[in-house]
């Protein structure tokens, strides 16, 4: 068919295929391609085929065998030819059942062939040829039945021969022949059958085995997360797993299938990222094995992926390349961190060698220090064995030496000799410590010695310290401590750098003192000192034994000389002595009475002794009498009486009676009386002196506890000694806690310096009058002092006063309270006087000037007239500002309440409604912070009315105005803060007059007196608050007014 | 009583144009003169500097109102002084002010350039300066 083109024809061949396809195998699995999918391949490419070519096997046979009358072969042909046809497009037929047709037509068809044309066997062929195609479309197996089937098939043929019936293949063969053929078939058959049955086995096996091991690859690429994908040579996908497939949705936003093409993906990422993709995969292809690293930025989430790209190779070339991509962002974010905690680590490990090293050279230093104190404690422990041999010395000699002399000076000796000493010397000082005389010394140069002889004693000398301290006196460093020159020049002259001195007693009494020199610095340690004290003491106490033993000769002495002194004392004493009989009449009376009364011995031998004394005295006289009567041998003193002189005068005597009866010697009471009027009189003064004093004393401290100030003494450590009463109503403290306490710990610290300093100087004799401080009060509050101090350089004591500063602080701000108003009414008044000058003169002065003009321009009148009217509203206007603005100042007319700023607010836009309107003004509010006050209502409405209105007033004529209102507050404040975006005010220019009265800052076209924020100052000022601006030209003004929360309560307290 | 002859150039500064307006119909009632009024003394000031700060055109007399926005009285002679003096001298500065108080009059008197406090409102007596 000519004007078919080939293209239909393979049309037309591919829509015959796939009608055979549907009817044969409507149902076809093409992914398991087993063997069994195969077969029926086969049998289907078999029947597609065989129609087509059986029409060339058929025209030719068909009319060959209507040509030689074998017409049976004819018919045979046509009928197979339509069998096949009905297997290939008869619907609902299984395909075994047509496989079973096929083969029985063929193998029928075979058997007609080989009965009517044996020659040249044709038959024979489809036989075999039957055996093939079971093998391959049914099973191995059928391969055997077939040859089993051909065998009986020429068995039956050979048996046909044998009985030489009269049928075709007679004529042609013979039994032997036949069957020599035959069994080619036979044999042949079963070699195919044989034959494709190892084929097709082996062909199962590997089928199964790649089908098995292609799963496995399957299901093993697609559990692992990482993305395995192949692409062919032209960087087409061959496979991917599901993860590649799932990663290049979620960030690409892309489904993939294999045949697109790897670049696809790339359209819309940077030049570089694809020239680096096409880079990388082009390498690859030639054979390169690669890994790399890639980051990629998906929005938020960054990864970072390790590829690793190998090259297929099939058949020993380049088929494409195998890319297996995981996600490393973890590990490498692991990687990272591992790296940090390393280096964290080195860092760790470097400082804890530096530091070790540090302590070590710190180990050393200590090493060596414990080495330098082993040394210096081996040198005390020699020094020490020596001081015990010294001290044991000095003890054997106190035992065995018998006088002070020889003791003292050996003891010096052993001093120089076992104590190591450079020198040592006892000195003795006299009764009144005026002088020292050197009692014994070792180690002295001659010229010392003779210096030494009665030296006085020095205020400031060791020995001085001695006597001062009652205790031993040490230094260790004569150059440095040692302020006696003398000393001083000697010690550095004979190398002597320590000395101490200890007091020798007597009876606790300081007689003398045990000097030491030593060469050494520092050699007098507490254990020395110990060991010298009680050598000083050993000594003293040897000393005293001395002394003992010396007292008791005297002693006795005494009692012989003592016979002796009596008579004389009772013979010429100041005393007279009675001894008088039990009833008072006199058995003795010594000479002295002459003296005492004025008796001679006889005149007085003959008086009695009751009858002298004053009768007044006499009960108190008797009463010592009866006494004395009762207890012998006991001297009762303390009588004293007077008595009658001879010159009739009274003289107080003073009488000790002693009731010696028992005494043989005496046989009498002793009366022992002296004359005391002087004294008594003297002690009459006296007390009555005393009694002065007291009550001056007693009226001082009155006075001074009366004192509202506190009145005190203080010493030179800054203790107090006296206190009056007031400190505890200024300062909480009772006198008797105040004493001994210092008086710097009651002052505040920060006034610790300044009073410290004041002290100084009142201690240097310049007085302080009203130094400020501060104290503590018991209870912790702070008390404002007023001191005023002097000196007394006799008693050392400072005397102070000390006045309670609250009030007068108090005092002094209401009085700068009371200025500051003042100042503020002076400046009112200024400010009125300024009004009235020029506010009030400026209409004034127009209206003059308009009058003057009124009568010569009669014309004219009726516009001057105008101008009049409106010179005079204005003159009103300033009059009713200056009743505004002095009513502005007083409190007492409005109460304070509750004051919402909305509701405020809400009036003054009423009232401001047009301006509002004109000016196009979009007013904001916040009042959620604060939305209440507590205030004066119509303070605030004037405080909101004047900002809202300066507002309106200046804003920019090329702007749309806004305000913005809002409240803020803190604990104590509320602010509220009025925001505009009007014209600004210079304020490095205006600032200081901002709030004046009167005070303009722009001019010509706005309308303004300015007197609002003066008023909104004012009033802002009335209730306690202050004002803040803020602005800059062109941009707008920020005005916040600061008000305290509850200012009248705390104006109230 | 007119001055015929040479006409002298007045400037009147006042920052109210009603007092402008009495100052001018008061002094045209005594004298012909050439009367301008600015009500700032900044724009004055401008227009007296003209293009050269150094040659300012000045006029014959000022009147010159001391509170005023922006920029007083005060000012204004402040700057005016910055001006060479052998053109000052030839233009005479009064201050004519509604204020009666002392201290403006004291402070007059501190200025150099000036040469009299008049008090408003202008009258023939007070006037008696331009002959």
């Amino acid at each position: 068919m000519p004007h078919l083109s080939s293209n239909s024809l393979t049309r037309l061949w591919g829509s015959y295929k796939r009608s055979v396809r549907r009817v044969v195998l409507p149902d076809s699995d093409v992914r398991s391609k087993t063997i069994s999918y195969w077969r029926n391949e086969i049998f289907l490419n078999i029947l597609v085929f065989i129609s087509p070519l059986s029409i060339i096997a058929l025209v030719p046979s068909v009319y060959m065998s209507f040509a030689n009358n074998l017409l049976v072969v004819g018919i045979a042909d046509l009928f197979v030819f339509a069998l096949i046809i009905m297997i290939m497009f008869r619907r609902n037929m299984s395909l075994n059942l047509r496989k079973t047709i096929f083969i029985a037509i063929i193998f029928g068809l075979s058997v007609i062939l080989l009965y009517y044309l044996p020659r040249p066997g044709p038959g024979l062929i489809f036989l075999l040829v039957i055996t093939v195609f079971s093998a391959v479309i049914y099973s191995p197996k059928a391969a055997f039945y077939s040859a089993c089937a051909n065998t009986v098939v020429c068995c039956v043929f050979a048996g046909l021969l044998y009985l030489r019936l009269d049928i075709p293949i007679t004529a042609e063969y013979t039994v032997g022949s036949w069957i020599a053929i035959s069994s080619n078939l036979v044999f042949l058959s079963f070699v195919c059958a044989q034959c494709l049955n190892l084929l097709l086995r082996g062909l199962e096996f590997s089928l199964d085995d790649s089908r098995k091991l292609t799963s496995n690859l399957t299901s093993i690429i697609n559990s692992t997360d990482s993305r395995i994908y192949s692409l062919d040579t032209n960087f087409r996908f061959i496979t991917f797993n599901e993860p590649l497939k799932n990663a290049l949705k979620l960030n690409w936003g892309v489904g993939v299938k294999p045949g697109d093409h790897a670049f696809s993906f790339l359209e819309n990422v940077s030049t570089e990222e694809f020239n680096f993709w096409e880079g990388v995969y082009t390498e690859a292809m030639t054979g390169k094995t690669m890994r790399f690293e890639r980051d990629f930025d998906f929005g938020t989430l960054h990864t970072t992926t390790d590829f690793s790209l190998c090259p297929i190779i099939d058949k020993g070339s380049i088929a494409g390349i195998s890319c297996f991509a995981s996600d490393i962002t973890d590990l490498k974010r692991a990687r990272l961190e591992v790296q940090e905690l390393n280096e964290g680590l080195e860092r760790k490990v470097a400082e804890r060698t530096t530091e070790l090293v540090f302590i070590n050279r710190e180990l050393m230093e200590v090493k060596e220090e414990i080495h330098s104190q082993n040394d210096i404690l081996e040198q005390r422990i020699i020094q020490r064995t020596t001081q015990y041999a010294f001290m044991s010395q000095i003890n054997q000699s106190i035992v065995h030496i018998k006088d002070e002399q020889s003791l003292l000076r050996n003891a010096c000796l052993i001093a120089i000799k076992t104590g190591n000493f450079e020198m040592a010397w006892i000195g003795m000082f006299d009764a009144d410590y005026k002088t020292l005389s050197l009692s014994a010394q070792q180690g002295m140069a001659p010229e010392q010695v003779d210096a030494f002889r009665d030296v006085i004693s020095k205020i400031n000398g060791p020995e001085a310290n001695v006597l001062k301290s009652n205790s031993y006196f040490i230094c260790n460093d004569i150059e440095k401590d040692f302020d006696l020159e003398i000393g001083k020049s000697f010690s550095i002259e004979h190398d002597i750098h320590s000395c101490m001195v200890l007091p020798i007693r007597k009876f606790t009494k300081i007689v003398g003192v045990f000097s030491f020199y030593a060469r050494e610095r520092h050699f007098f340690r507490p254990e020395e000192v110990a060991l010298l004290a009680e050598v000083a003491g050993d000594i003293s106490f040897a000393l005293e034994n001395f002394e003992k033993e010396s007292r008791h000769k005297a002693t006795e002495d005494l009692v012989i000389k003592n016979e002796k002194r009596f008579r004389s004392l009772v013979e010429n004493g100041a005393d007279a002595i009675f001894i008088l009989s039990e009833d008072g009449r006199y058995n003795y009376v010594s000479p002295s009475v002459e003296q005492v009364l004025g008796y001679s011995e006889q005149q007085a031998m003959k008086s009695e002794m009751f009858a002298l004394i004053h009768p007044e005295d006499l009960t108190k006289a008797r009463k010592a009498w009866a006494q004395t009567l009762s207890a012998p041998a006991v001297a009762i003193r303390g009588l004293i009486c007077r008595m009658q002189h001879q010159d009739n005068s009274w003289r107080w005597i003073e009488c000790t009676f002693t009731n010696m009866l028992h005494d043989a010697s005496l046989r009498g009471i002793v009366n022992n009386f002296r004359d005391v009027t002087e004294r008594i009189k003297v002690k009459t003064q006296l007390s009555n002196t005393a009694v002065a004093l007291a009550g001056a004393l007693s009226d001082l401290q009155k006075i001074m506890d009366a004192s509202l100030d506190i009145i005190c003494s203080i010493d030179e450590a800054g203790k107090f000694v006296k206190v009056s009463k007031a400190c505890e109503s200024i300062l909480g403290f009772k006198p008797e806690d105040m004493l001994g306490q210092k008086y710097i710990d009651l002052v505040v610290k920060d006034d610790i310096e300044s009073t410290s300093k004041v002290a100084e100087q009142v201690m240097n004799g310049i007085p302080a009058t009203s130094f400020e401080n501060r104290c503590l009060h018991k209870n912790g509050s702070v008390v404002p002092i007023l001191w005023s101090a002097t000196w007394d350089a006799n008693d050392r004591l400072m005397y102070c006063i000390a006045k309670d500063n609250t009030e007068r602080k108090k005092d002094d701000a209401e009085r700068l309270g009371l200025i500051e108003g003042l100042q503020a009414k002076n400046n009112d008044l200024q400010q009125f006087s300024y009004i009235v000058s020029h506010n009030l003169r400026a209409p004034i002065a127009n209206i003059l000037g308009l009058t003057s003009i009124i009568d010569k321009e009669s014309t004219q009148n009726s516009f001057l007239l105008n101008k009049l009217t409106a010179e005079t509203s204005k003159l009103d206007e300033v009059v009713k500002d200056i009743n505004v603005v002095v009513s502005a100042r007083k409190l007492e007319h409005d109460k304070f309440q509750n004051v919402r700023f909305e509701s405020k607010l809400t009036s003054i836009v009423q009232v401001l409604d047009t301006e509002i309107i004109e000016s196009g003004a979009s007013i904001t509010t916040d009042f959620r912070p604060a939305e209440t006050i507590w205030t004066i209502k119509s303070y605030l409405y004037s405080i909101l009315y004047n900002l809202v209105s300066n507002a309106i007033k200046y804003r920019r004529p090329d702007t749309q105005l806004r305000i913005e209102i809002a409240t803020t507050k803190d604990d104590k404040v509320i602010c509220l803060s009025v925001k505009d975006n009007g014209i600004g005010i210079d304020l490095a220019k205006n600032g200081t007059k901002l709030f004046g009265m009167y005070k303009r800052f722009h001019a010509g076209a706005i309308p303004g007196k300015g007197i609002g924020l003066n008023l909104v100052k004012t009033h802002v000022e009335t209730l306690g608050g202050r004002m803040e601006v803020e602005s800059e030209i062109d941009k707008g003004t920020t005005f916040r007014v600061f008000l305290p929360k509850n200012y009248e309560t705390n104006n109230a307290a | 009583m007119k001055q015929t002859t040479q006409l002298k150039n007045i400037v009147l500064i006042d920052d109210e144009d009603v007092t402008n307006l009495i100052n001018t119909k008061i002094i045209s009632l005594y004298y012909e003169a050439n009367i301008v009024s600015y009500s700032s003394a900044q724009v004055a000031l401008e227009h007296f500097k003209g293009t050269d700060p150094d040659s300012p055109t000045l006029p014959d007399y000022i009147f010159l109102d001391i509170n005023m926005p922006v920029m007083d009285g005060w000012e204004f002679l402040s700057e005016f002084q910055k001006f060479p003096l052998h053109k000052i001298g030839s233009c005479k500065i009064y201050m004519l002010s509604s204020s009666i108080d002392r201290d403006d009059i004291e402070k007059t008197k501190t200025f150099p350039s000036t040469h009299g406090f008049i008090s408003k409102p202008l009258t023939k007596e007070k006037l008696a300066i331009l002959e």
